[in-house]
C-alpha cells in the first residue's frame, strides 16, 4: 500500500520538464486560432523553458537542478523559510540555540517590566544534570539583603578605586559589532539603572560616552582607540582616554569565549567611514585582530604589561581570557607573584559566549564552558594563595538571575552579560549579526534597519531589564537564606555528579 | 555606486522612458493602440492589462530593489509582443517602418543587461543564478 501512496520526484521532474516547453507549444497554438489572451500563458511557459533550460544545461553549480530543473527550486524555496518556520511554528519552547524562547520571553518580559511569573511546572528536565541553587529552611527578610557593592583596585590602593552597586555589568561590545542607536540605547539603559558598562574593543567609544554612563574602556589585541601603527599600546592615547571622567576601569582583552586564540573580527560589510575612521582601518576587508598583544608574548611580559596599563592609566586594570590550559594560567599567576604586580580584576568568559563574528570551529570547539572553568581558576588563585589580590568576573549566556548566582556561588564576584541585554534591547535571535541584516537594526548600520531603535523607550527596557535582574537577585539571595553576595560559596548551589569543584 | 550599478541604472532609465510614455498611450486609450489592441481581438481589456503592466514595470526600473522584477516583466511583455508581430501584426506596423519592433528590441536587450547586472536580487531564484 504504501509504494502506491508516494510520490516518484524523478519521475514527477521529468514530466514537468518535458511539459512546460510542451504547454508553451499548446498555448502559442490556442493564442494563434482562439484568442490572443491564450499568449499570456504562452509568454509565461516560455520563461519557465528558458529558465529550466538555464538549470538544466547551463548552469553547473547546482546538481541538484542540473538533474531536476526547475522542480528542484522548491527544496530551496522551502530551505530559505525554513529558519523562520521553525522559530515561529515548530520549535518547542525549550529547543532553539542558543537562547530558547523561555529564556528570551524571560528577558522580553522583566525588560517590559511585565509579569514574568509562569505556571504548573518547570520547563527545563529537571532531573538532568543541571546545577541547581539551594535554599534555607530559614530565609532571610529580603530587606535585610545588603545592596551589592564591589570596590576595584582597593588591593592595591589605587588612587582611582572604582565601586560599583548593581552585580550585572554589561559586556564588551563595540560600536560597530552594535549600531550607534543600539549602543546608545544599551549606554543609556545602563545610566538610568547605575550599571557599569564595557565598551567592546571598538577603538574611540565615542557612543557610549554621549550618555554619561560609567565604563570599562575593552582594549583589544589591536589595542583600536590606543594603538601605533604596530597595534602596540601608545602611552599618550590611553592616558588621554584614561583621563575622561567616565572611564573608570581598563580591560585588556586576552581572548574572548566565542573565538578563544583568535582576534576580534569585523566584517567588512558592517565598517562604514565613521567606523573605520574610529578604529583606525580601511574600508572594503575584514578588520581582524591579531590573536595577542604585541607585547604579551610570555607570562613575565605580560604582568610588565599590565602594570604598564596600570601606571599609565592610573585607573584599576583588568584582563579578560576564556581558560584553556591550567598550567599556563598557574605560571602567569606565579609571575604576578614574583613581580608583586595583579591585575585588578580577571574575566572569565565562558566558551559559550556571544559575538557579532567568529569562525565556526571557534565558536563550537574552542575554549572551556564557564562553569567548569570557574571553580578550576579559583582553585588555582586559591592554592597560590592570591584570590584576595584580585575581583573575579565571568560571562558566558548568563542572563537571568539564577545562572548569575549560580556563578557567583562560584566564585565570581559579578557578572557581565552582553546578549541579555541586546534581548531586553529588543533582540529576537535572528542570527544575522555577521551580515548587516539584523531585521530589528540591533547590529546593522543601515539606516532603513537601525530607524527601528528608539533611544528612549529601549534605554528605558534596558534600565528595567537591569533593575529586574537586581530585584531577583535579592529575592534569591534572602531565599537562600544570604544577607549578602559575599556569603555566596559552592555549598550553595546543588552540584550533580560530573562538575568539577 | 558601483560601476555595474551605474549601467544598469543608464538601461533602466532606457526602459522606462520607452515603456511609460507607451503604457500611457494604452490607458489613455490612444487611436493608435486601439487599433492595434482591435486587430488582436483584445481591446478594451487586454489593452487595460498591458498598459498597467507596462507602466507598473516602468516604475519598478526607477528602483534599486524592483528593477530586477522589472526586467523579467518587461522581457515577458516584449515576448508577448514578439509573438504579436510575427502572428498577426507583422514587421511593420501602421507605416511606421519598423519603429515598434526597434523599440521593442531595445527594451529587450536593457532589461536583459539589467537581467544580467541584477540577477542576485531575484526572489528565491536570485542564488542560483551565477
Amino acid at each position: 500500500m504504501a509504494s502506491q501512496l508516494t510520490i516518484n520526484l524523478e519521475k514527477l521532474s521529468r514530466i514537468s520538464n518535458t511539459a512546460i516547453p510542451l504547454l508553451a507549444i499548446l498555448f502559442g497554438i490556442l493564442g494563434y486560432y482562439v484568442s490572443f489572451y491564450y499568449h499570456f500563458l504562452t509568454v509565461a511557459f516560455c520563461m519557465l523553458s528558458a529558465l529550466n533550460f538555464f538549470y538544466r544545461h547551463i548552469q553547473k553549480s547546482h546538481a541538484l537542478l542540473r538533474n531536476f530543473g526547475i522542480l528542484a527550486q522548491i527544496r530551496y524555496i522551502l530551505e530559505s523559510v525554513g529558519p523562520e518556520f521553525r522559530q515561529y511554528l515548530y520549535s518547542s519552547d525549550t529547543e532553539e540555540k542558543p537562547f530558547n524562547r523561555i529564556e528570551r520571553g524571560e528577558v522580553y518580559k522583566k525588560a517590559k517590566g511585565m509579569d514574568s511569573t509562569m505556571a504548573f511546572g518547570s520547563q527545563h528536565d529537571y532531573d538532568s544534570d543541571e546545577i541547581k541553587l539551594r535554599h534555607s529552611m530559614f530565609p532571610m527578610d529580603s530587606n535585610k539583603v545588603e545592596k551589592f557593592s564591589l570596590t576595584f583596585g582597593e588591593e592595591r590602593s589605587c588612587k582611582n578605586a572604582f565601586t560599583m552597586h548593581k552585580p550585572v555589568i554589561v559586556s564588551a561590545m563595540s560600536y560597530g559589532a552594535l549600531s550607534s542607536p543600539a549602543v546608545r540605547s544599551i549606554a543609556r539603559g545602563a545610566r538610568l539603572s547605575g550599571t557599569l558598562m564595557n565598551t567592546g574593543e571598538g577603538g574611540w567609544p565615542k557612543y557610549h560616552l554621549m550618555e554619561n554612563c560609567d565604563l570599562i574602556f575593552q582594549m583589544g589585541t589591536a589595542k583600536f582607540g590606543v594603538r601605533n601603527e604596530d597595534s602596540s599600546l601608545n602611552d599618550e592615547k590611553l592616558e588621554k582616554l584614561a583621563s575622561l571622567d567616565q572611564i573608570k576601569m581598563i580591560e585588556i582583552k586576552f581572548s574572548q569565549g566565542a573565538k578563544p586564540g583568535k582576534g576580534g573580527l569585523l566584517p567588512k560589510e558592517k565598517i562604514t567611514e565613521e567606523i573605520s575612521h574610529l578604529r583606525g582601518v580601511p574600508m572594503g576587508r575584514d578588520v581582524v585582530s591579531p590573536a595577542y598583544h604585541i607585547e604579551c608574548i610570555n607570562p613575565e611580559e605580560t604582568v610588565k604589561f599590565i602594570r604598564r596599563v596600570q601606571e599609565v592609566s592610573g585607573l584599576p586594570v583588568g584582563i579578560k581570557f576564556c581558560f584553556g590550559r591550567e598550567i599556563e594560567f598557574r605560571k602567569l599567576i606565579i609571575c604576578m607573584k614574583n613581580q608583586n604586580t595583579f591585575p585588578d580584576y580577571i574575566s572569565i568568559d565562558g566558551g559559550e559566549g556571544g559575538t557579532g563574528a567568529a569562525p565556526k570551529p571557534f565558536m563550537d570547539d574552542v575554549g572551556m564552558p564557564l562553569f567548569k572553568a570557574l571553580p578550576i581558576v579559583i582553585g588555582i588563585l586559591a592554592q597560590e594563595g592570591v584570590r584576595d589580590k584580585v575581583k573575579l568576573l565571568c560571562a558566558g549566556k548568563l542572563i537571568n538571575a539564577g545562572k548569575q548566582l549560580m556563578a557567583m556561588s562560584l566564585g565570581a564576584d559579578a557578572v557581565y552579560t552582553a546578549r541579555g541585554f541586546l534581548l531586553a534591547l529588543g533582540c529576537i535571535q535572528a542570527l544575522q549579526c555577521n551580515n548587516n541584516t539584523c531585521p530589528v537594526g540591533i547590529t546593522s548600520h543601515l539606516e532603513h534597519l537601525s530607524r527601528g531603535i528608539d533611544i528612549d523607550k529601549k534605554s528605558q527596557r534596558v534600565a528595567n531589564y537591569a533593575n529586574h535582574l537586581e530585584h531577583d537577585h535579592i529575592e534569591l539571595l534572602s531565599a537562600m537564606g544570604m544577607s549578602s553576595h559575599r556569603e555566596l560559596t559552592p555549598g550553595n548551589i546543588y552540584i550533580p555528579q560530573g562538575f568539577l569543584v | 555606486m558601483s560601476k555595474k550599478r551605474v549601467i544598469s541604472w543608464i538601461f533602466q532609465l532606457i526602459v522606462a522612458s520607452v515603456l511609460l510614455p507607451i503604457g500611457w498611450g494604452k490607458l489613455i486609450a490612444n487611436p493608435g493602440s486601439v487599433t492595434l489592441f482591435t486587430q488582436l481581438g483584445m481591446e478594451p481589456s487586454g489593452r487595460i492589462i498591458i498598459g498597467v503592466l507596462e507602466v507598473l514595470v516602468g516604475l519598478f526600473m526607477l528602483s534599486n530593489t524592483l528593477s530586477a522584477i522589472g526586467a523579467i516583466l518587461a522581457n515577458a511583455i516584449m515576448l508577448g509582443a514578439i509573438i504579436a508581430h510575427c502572428t498577426v501584426l507583422g514587421f511593420e506596423f501602421q507605416g511606421d517602418g519598423g519603429k515598434h519592433v526597434l523599440l521593442l528590441t531595445l527594451v529587450i536587450l536593457s532589461s536583459l543587461a539589467i537581467l544580467g547586472i541584477r540577477r542576485k536580487q531575484l526572489p528565491f531564484f536570485g542564488k542560483h543564478l551565477d
